[in-house]
């Protein structure tokens, strides 16, 4: 496991994207994003590969669908944060780990270096 | 003239009765007296003077025999021929030669014979036997003899001749004879004259007796023969004749009586009586005829046609003049002023008029026919049938409507039983005499007809017998109605009981006489009367306006159109839309009110987001009015309100597997035409969304052997345009009376809208409980953001941002909880688990350290949800930082048991730890703990703490909520 792995942040709420930005790095990861909208996902994907996603459903009107199926597609681990709970989880990726909101930052971490752990 | 014949009937004297006289022995007894005294000794006599003759001509003839056999025995042997001595001298003896030569013999009788001889041997030889033999012929002497041949023996042609006069041989039968005759005759002279002598002593005295009565007789007179004359004949005779005298006189007697009382017929009969000679001249007329013609004229030997020349009577009596018989006319004759009615007969002797004055008879009969034609135009216009029946089962009258209720023309005269089909009324009138009764008759054309017939005999006319009158009216629309207002209730009860609606019915004034079990499912009052709008049940607000408005209802006739809310049997309300109608018979009169009750809570909570449920609804509501009227009217109503239903209403067969009626609801909703699923109804099934069929098709089919019940099911169906509508169907079956199932019903509701309502409203609230989430996310970052602001992050900093985060997350936990069950609550060992779930051992499987002994199902309303989720977060909180989960050796144990009265007692144990102390002051925890808590649990909720050596005790005891259906 990098220290500096790069973790691809999906977050319409500034104000979670910024705890998540600060959590990440303060554990040592380097984040990418944090895209509020599915095309700014798509644009960062395009540009690189990141280790690992953090992916909120919903996203202001759209969910992260097509991120979620191209970082399944890429082999890219992710974790999914809902408002909804484990309710609102899409149905083609119900086996990812789904974190609802509010969630403990501690417990991110946890679950994030076991996806990248592998 | 009476008189007199009366007398010479009486003076006949009595016939002699027969065997009194006594009669003589019979003529025949008498002859043949006479015979054995006078005949038979005769006769006698008669024998035996012939015996004796016959006895002596024998003996003379055997002496001569004798005679001629001697003659004949002296031939000798040596051929001379020699006569024989012989001893009787009567006989002559010769022997005759060839030629008739006599060559010996008795001299006298040789010579007086010899030319005898040789005549007969020479000129009639052929007379001569020449074997023997006897002749007859003239002798000698003149006189006849007898000449015996015998030829001689050896053919010489001599004989041997010996004769006799005839004198010699019959002398002795005339001696006897003479003797015969003289006795004989003396005898039957005797005889016959002791016969005349008798018959003239016997009979010729009483016959002429006889034959003078006879003449007597003959003359008129009433002559007796004598009796007992001696003789049977003669005495039968003279009684016959007495016999004969006695009958004609009394055949004379009836004559004279039959005679007088033709005269007193005549004279006393109504009718004119004439007797007219061929030409027409009346003989006779009796004292009525005399009495109808002009005073002083008189009838006899003038001619009938010139007595009465203006009526029938010429006319008539030249018809029968001409063509003979009887003949019958009827007229009026001016010159008398009286209508005449003649009838006049032709015979031998003439003609018999007979005239009768029929004026009045004619103007009863008049008046008779003119009552009859008013009786029978009152009797036809009569609203019932009259039936006037003789003794012998005839119809003899019938009115019109009698005609019209039995469908056949009903003449006079036909047979009750047989002519006519009223074979069942004949009966039930012959049965046991019932005056009234009710019976069906089957009608030639038209439908059968049940009567009431009422019957009753008049009263016994001259003739004795009694003829019936009947009365009969027709009881078939009654039956009808009767057994259709039967029908229509059974259907009704049968809707009533199969909608979801709460459904009563009511008389005129209000009483409630039926109500639907869903009043008794919802409000758990199984009274009628409660279902009455303001009754027990209603809301008490409700209640005052609810009844008003059924008073005024029910006094003015106007539909009742209210909404008021219900208490439910758990206690709570539920608005219902009410409607009641009244139905009315033909003439306007209220029979009943039937109302409905629909629960549209749910749609009043919806009804400004569902504005097209609403819409809906409302179309329902007019749906429930007009199912209101359709169960108070006819099927034919029904089917109009089917027709107008915004719902497919459907009628299966009893199996479900053909589709008897579908309202027109179903083109609008399923996009398909009626008549397809009407020509197969698999296309119900086949509409249905593929995801849902297995499942519908268990619900609808009523699964396998078990009887159809009816169901209850939602589902999709895709319509041929591509359309996904949501159903909701409820089938119920329809029971005979015997409680078989005849039918199904069903209707079946689209309810896409209120479906994607209730999709909206699930997506609201999830979205608003993502945006609360979010929002306590944002406060959570918030709050680090902040801290993480200040430039030294210090250990009560540090602390804050833990505690402060560990709560926001209990909260949130909740509130998970809570959004999995759309906020109506949650059970406590859900809450329990979410508290304390990140207390649970990392790897699931480790003993966790605060063990949970889970006690009976409780549910908590929302509130207590929260506050007790974060109670439990504190207590936990506690544990770890001041109480037993401080040493690795402590652990906690959580459990509940239920209280009376719905209560609940919650322990918090804490063992295995440090000796507890109380807190000395009183942090957040504590005061959400025993202050904060109490409230959101609700009142009577209690938190108390008990500081134990070996451990915190904490006991939290409340009020479980009630959980929703």
């Amino acid at each position: 496991m990098s220290r500096s792995a790069r973790i691809l942040v999906v977050e319409d709420e500034a104000m979670v994207a910024m705890l998540l930005e600060d959590t990440l790095n303060d554990a040592g990861f380097q984040v990418l994003g944090p895209a509020a909208t599915v095309a700014e996902a798509m644009a960062v994907l395009d540009a690189e590969r990141p280790a690992g996603a953090v992916l909120d459903i919903n996203l202001g009107g759209e969910t992260s669908a097509p991120v979620a199926d191209r970082l399944a597609a890429e082999g890219v681990p992710f974790l999914i944060c809902s408002g909804y709970g484990a309710s609102g989880v899409l149905p083609a990726h119900a086996a990812r780990p789904v974190l609802a909101k509010p969630y403990d930052p501690g417990e991110l971490l946890r679950t994030m270096r076991r996806l990248l752990a592998g | 003239m009476d008189g007199s014949l009366s007398s010479a009937v009486q003076s006949v004297p009595a016939p002699v009765p027969a065997g009194r006289r006594r009669r003589g022995v019979s003529i025949r007894v008498h002859l043949v007296l006479f015979v054995l005294l006078a005949v038979v000794p005769a006769f006698a006599l008669a024998w035996l003077a012939a015996l004796e003759g016959a006895t002596a001509v024998r003996t003379e003839r055997l002496r001569l025999l004798r005679e001629a056999s001697a003659l004949v025995a002296v031939q000798s042997s040596d051929g001379d021929i020699a006569l024989s001595p012989r001893a009787s001298r009567a006989w002559l003896a010769a022997i005759i030669g060839p030629d008739g030569q006599v060559s010996g013999g008795d001299a006298g009788f040789v010579e007086s014979l010899s030319g005898f001889f040789a005549d007969l041997f020479v000129n009639h030889p052929d007379l001569v036997p020449p074997e023997g033999g006897i002749l007859t012929g003239g002798g000698p002497d003149g006189h006849s003899w007898r000449f015996a041949f015998s030829p001689l023996p050896g053919g010489s042609g001599f004989f041997a001749v010996a004769a006799m006069p005839e004198a010699a041989i019959t002398a002795p039968l005339e001696a006897h004879v003479v003797t015969l005759l003289l006795s004989g005759g003396g005898v039957l002279f005797g005889t016959s004259l002791l016969i005349a002598l008798h018959a003239a002593r016997r009979l010729g005295g009483p016959i002429a007796e006889v034959e003078r009565a006879a003449r007597a007789f003959a003359r008129g007179d009433a002559a007796v023969p004598p009796a007992g004359s001696g003789v049977g004949e003669v005495d039968a005779l003279a009684e016959t004749l007495a016999r004969a005298a006695g009958e004609r006189l009394a055949r004379e007697a009836e004559r004279l009586a039959i005679a007088a009382r033709l005269e007193m017929v005549l004279a006393t009969t109504g009718d004119a009586v004439l007797a007219l000679d061929p030409a027409g001249k009346v003989i006779y007329l009796n004292r009525q005829a005399a009495a109808m013609l002009p005073a002083g004229v008189r009838g006899a030997g003038r001619s009938a046609a010139e007595l009465w020349p203006a009526g029938p009577v010429p006319d008539l009596v030249e018809r029968v003049t001409a063509a003979g018989g009887r003949a019958r006319a009827t007229g009026f004759d001016p010159d008398q002023g009286r209508w005449i009615e003649a009838e006049a007969l032709r015979d031998a002797d003439g003609i018999t008029l007979f005239l009768r004055d029929v004026t009045q008879a004619r103007a009863l009969e008049e008046a008779l026919r003119a009552g009859r034609a008013q009786l029978q135009a009152v009797l036809d216009h009569l609203p019932i049938g009259v039936l006037l029946v003789g003794a012998d089962g005839r119809l003899e009258f019938a009115n019109r409507q009698a005609a019209d209720l039995l469908g056949e023309p009903l003449d006079a005269g036909r047979l009750l039983a047989t002519d006519l089909r009223t074979v069942a009324l004949a009966e039930a009138l012959a049965a046991d005499g019932s005056a009234r009764g009710e019976v069906w008759i089957r009608r030639r054309v038209g439908e059968d007809v049940l009567l009431r017939f009422a019957a009753a005999p008049l009263p016994a006319s001259a003739g004795g017998a009694r003829a019936t009158v009947v009365a009969v009216t027709d009881l078939s629309e009654e039956r009808r109605a009767a057994d259709a207002l039967r029908e229509s209730e059974i259907r009704f009860r049968t809707l009533a009981e199969a909608v979801p609606q709460i459904v009563w019915s009511a008389a005129p004034e209000g009483g409630i006489d039926y109500v639907n079990p869903r009043f008794a499912e919802f409000t758990g009052l199984d009274m009628p009367s409660e279902a009455a709008p303001g009754g027990s049940a209603t809301h008490p607000e409700d209640r005052e306006q609810a009844r008003s408005a059924w008073t005024r209802a029910l006094a003015s006739g106007e539909p009742f159109v209210l909404e008021y809310r219900l208490r439910g049997a758990a206690g709570e309300w539920r608005w219902f839309s009410a409607q009641a109608l009244p139905a009315r018979e033909p003439g306007g009169r209220i029979t009943r009110w039937i109302g409905a009750a629909t629960d549209v809570t749910d749609l009043i909570a919806a009804r400004v987001a569902l504005e097209n449920q609403v819409m809906a609804e409302a179309a329902a509501r007019q749906a429930a009015v007009a199912a209101a009227e359709a169960l108070a009217a006819s099927e034919e109503r029904f089917r109009r309100f089917a027709e107008a239903s915004p719902d497919v209403l459907w009628i299966a067969d009893g199996p479900g597997r053909r589709y008897d009626y579908v309202s027109p609801a179903f083109e609008r909703i399923w996009g398909a035409s009626r008549g397809d699923l009407l020509g197969n109804p698999r296309l119900w099934a086949a509409s249905i969304h593929p995801d849902d069929r297995p499942r519908v098709a268990v619900a609808r089919g009523g699964g396998g052997d078990a009887p159809f019940a009816g169901f209850d099911c939602e589902y999709r169906i895709l319509r041929p345009d591509g359309q996904e509508r949501w159903i909701r169907e409820i089938g119920f079956p329809v029971l005979d009376a015997a409680g078989r199932l005849a039918r199904r019903g069903g209707f079946a509701r689209d309810v896409t809208a209120a479906k994607q309502a209730e999709e909206r409203q699930t997506l609201l609230i999830a979205e608003l409980n993502h945006r609360v989430k979010n929002t306590l996310a944002t406060v959570q970052s918030l709050a680090l953001q902040t801290a993480r602001g200040l430039a030294t992050p210090s250990d009560p900093l540090r602390r804050f941002l833990a505690e402060f985060q560990a709560r926001l997350l209990a909260l949130s936990r909740a509130h998970d909880i809570l959004t999995a069950r759309t906020w109506s609550g949650a059970m406590l060992d859900e809450v329990v688990a979410a508290a304390l779930s990140p207390w649970r051992p990392d790897d699931g499987v480790g003993k966790p350290r605060i063990e949970v002994e889970r006690g009976p199902p409780v549910w908590l309303p929302p509130k207590a949800v929260l506050g007790l989720s974060l109670g439990l977060h504190e207590l936990a909180t506690n544990a770890l930082k001041h109480g037993s989960l401080t040493v690795p050796a402590g652990r906690v144990i959580l459990g509940w048991t239920s209280e009376p009265d719905q209560g609940v007692r919650l322990r918090w144990v804490e063992r295995g730890g440090p000796p507890p102390k109380p807190p000395e002051h009183q942090g957040f925890g504590t005061r959400l703990l025993q202050r904060g808590l109490p409230g959101e649990l609700g009142p009577g909720s209690t938190v108390a703490f008990t500081y134990l050596p070996e451990g915190l005790e904490a006991e939290i005891r409340f009020r479980a909520g009630t959980a929703p259906p």
